[in-house]
């Protein structure tokens, strides 16, 4: 059976990427939103299996975003995306209950591995 | 070269790719800032512009508009990407810029103007150099840097008469501008990061930037 | 075996440092000046020779480079000097190191790593010197005015201000002040502004 998968993300660019590099060998059913509040909005309606979340978005943020996704569904699995690793934003974004911080640019391993990580594939 | 004809040649699709590698640039450039030199930066996503380089000054002054007067910084990069880099910050900032280093070396007061405008010429040097430098990097290409300015307050006053640089100051060239603004987390200051490049750049641009995305 | 030519030919100074700060490359023009040759200071660390390298700024900034990618500069107007060397010229009595103004940047290997760090010398004394008896000249000379009421202080000094914008501002004010000791290796001296005083001082 297919996942869904929600990508969140202002970038058009870093979300096709984000899509080249989904594992070839699985099904997904991808939903897509470009800044926090969709992507909260998103969630609610389609309940994914796994969200993928940026961290730098206009109109709601990726931190912010990610603390109402965790009231709606605190067991909901959600890997951050984002190239400014700082260990303060890492212990953040941990804290309010992201499952991994993947660096940008993604690769197709680290996805795969996140993904597995996670008991999404 | 009027706006449309410069948009052409650099589509909506080469800005957003753009937008999105200096996301990325910035976002390891402020990891490794806070990692190496202690200077922990928030930054916001970076907007990508085009206008006339006469129209340059004038734009960031506006954008920028604070009650304060305005310090900046000019640096000029070259690579096969090339351009001037240029830091803008409200002058009551300057204190808190400069008090980024705890130098226990000096020999001159903390009050000396010259070590003031040192101070502010390394914090230009080293933020521009590790944004542009990632930018570079993801780009497959090495950059070198001249010696940062203070750009004159006479200049900065003033925006409409003055020309901004004698490589940009053909008024009827476009440049490609790229913007972000950065919050220093522990200082309560924010400043402006503009990345501007003449025309000369854009075709090496566009073949870079349809690179950076192939490889994925 | 062209390029090593040029490197011990050209009129500067050139010093290359692994990330762990030794020296690998010391050029002709550096052993000169220094005294030490290429053999024996290559492998040693740059604080074996020039302690004085050890200080949070340098550190930082050669970090900058190896991280980065950037590149630093010395201004001479900060700095007076990074390598303590005897002026070139014989005839220079009142300058007792050459004048420096210096880069640092990064080298990299053929996968793009940086591995090395280059720091460039460039003696910058006669300039400096010229830029010294002339702001010196124009002191003096505003000081007759001064003393003659023909000219206002506050008018002066705006002068002053205009056409030494890093360093004059204090000059008026600092006029008396004893001369600092130049010998003194401190890596930062605000030198234009401590011998206009003392060259002010002097022709009273």
């Amino acid at each position: 059976m297919s996942k869904k998968l929600l990508v969140v993300d202002d970038s058009p660019v870093s979300r096709s990427i984000i899509k080249k590099c989904l594992p070839k060998d699985q099904e997904f059913e991808l939903y897509e939103a470009s800044d926090g509040r969709q992507g909260l909005e998103k969630f609610q309606e389609v309940r994914p299996d796994a969200t993928l979340l940026d961290l730098t978005m206009p109109v709601m943020d990726g931190f912010e975003a990610l603390e109402e996704i965790k009231k709606i569904a605190p067991d909901a699995k959600v890997i951050v995306l984002t190239a400014d690793i700082q260990p303060k934003a890492y212990e953040k974004v941990m804290a309010l209950g992201a499952a991994m911080v993947i660096p940008k640019p993604p690769s197709s391993e680290a996805l795969a591995e996140g993904f597995s990580k996670i008991g999404l594939i | 070269m009027n706006t449309s004809q410069a948009e052409s040649t650099f589509s909506q699709n080469d800005a957003n790719i753009l937008e999105e590698v200096m996301n990325i640039a910035f976002g390891k450039a402020s990891a490794d800032l806070a990692r190496v030199v202690d200077i922990r930066i928030l930054l916001t996503a970076p907007r990508v512009e085009f206008l006339k380089a006469d129209d340059l000054l004038q734009w960031i002054k506006q954008d920028t508009k604070t009650d304060d007067t305005l310090n900046m910084i000019e640096q000029n990069f070259w690579g096969k990407y090339t351009g001037s880099a240029f830091l803008a910050f409200p002058s009551s900032a300057s204190k808190g810029l400069i008090s980024l280093f705890d130098d226990d070396d000096l020999s001159l007061g903390a009050e000396s103007p010259l070590l003031e405008k040192e101070t502010l010429l390394e914090v230009g040097n080293i933020l521009i150099g590790a944004c542009v430098g990632k930018v570079a990097e993801l780009l497959d290409d090495n950059v070198s840097f001249s010696p940062p300015r203070l750009v004159p307050q006479v200049v900065i006053d003033n925006p409409s008469t003055t020309a901004i640089s004698s490589k940009l100051n053909d008024p009827d060239k476009m440049a490609i501008m790229i913007k972000t603004v950065f919050n220093f987390e522990d200082k309560d200051v924010k400043g402006f990061l503009f990345l501007v490049a003449g025309e000369e750049s854009m075709q090496w641009l566009k073949a870079a930037l349809k690179n950076f995305v192939a490889k994925f | 075996m062209i390029l090593n030519q040029i490197l011990d030919s050209i009129d500067l100074g050139l010093v290359i440092l692994d990330r762990d700060f030794r020296v690998r490359y010391w050029n002709r023009w550096m052993a000169v000046h220094s005294g030490i040759p290429f053999k024996e200071i290559k492998g040693a660390t740059i604080f074996d020779f020039y302690p004085h390298f050890r200080n949070k700024k340098f550190l930082r900034n050669f970090r900058a480079v190896v991280t980065f990618g950037n590149h630093y500069f010395f201004p001479q107007k900060l700095y007076g000097y990074i390598f303590p060397f005897k002026p070139e010229s014989n005839f220079v009595s009142e300058i007792n190191y050459m004048q420096q103004s210096c880069t640092m940047g990064p080298l990299r290997n053929e996968k793009k790593e940086i591995e090395y760090v280059y720091i460039s010398v460039n003696d910058v004394t006669e300039a400096y010197i010229y830029e010294t008896n002339l702001a010196s000249a124009l002191l003096t000379l505003l000081e007759k005015y001064v003393d003659k009421e023909e000219i206002p202080a506050d008018e002066a000094q705006s002068i002053l201000d205009e056409l030494l914008p890093t360093s004059s501002k204090e000059v008026l004010a600092k006029h008396g002040k004893p001369p600092k000791d130049k010998d003194t290796h401190t890596i930062i001296g605000d030198q234009l502004v401590d011998i206009l005083s003392e060259i002010a001082g002097t022709n009273r």
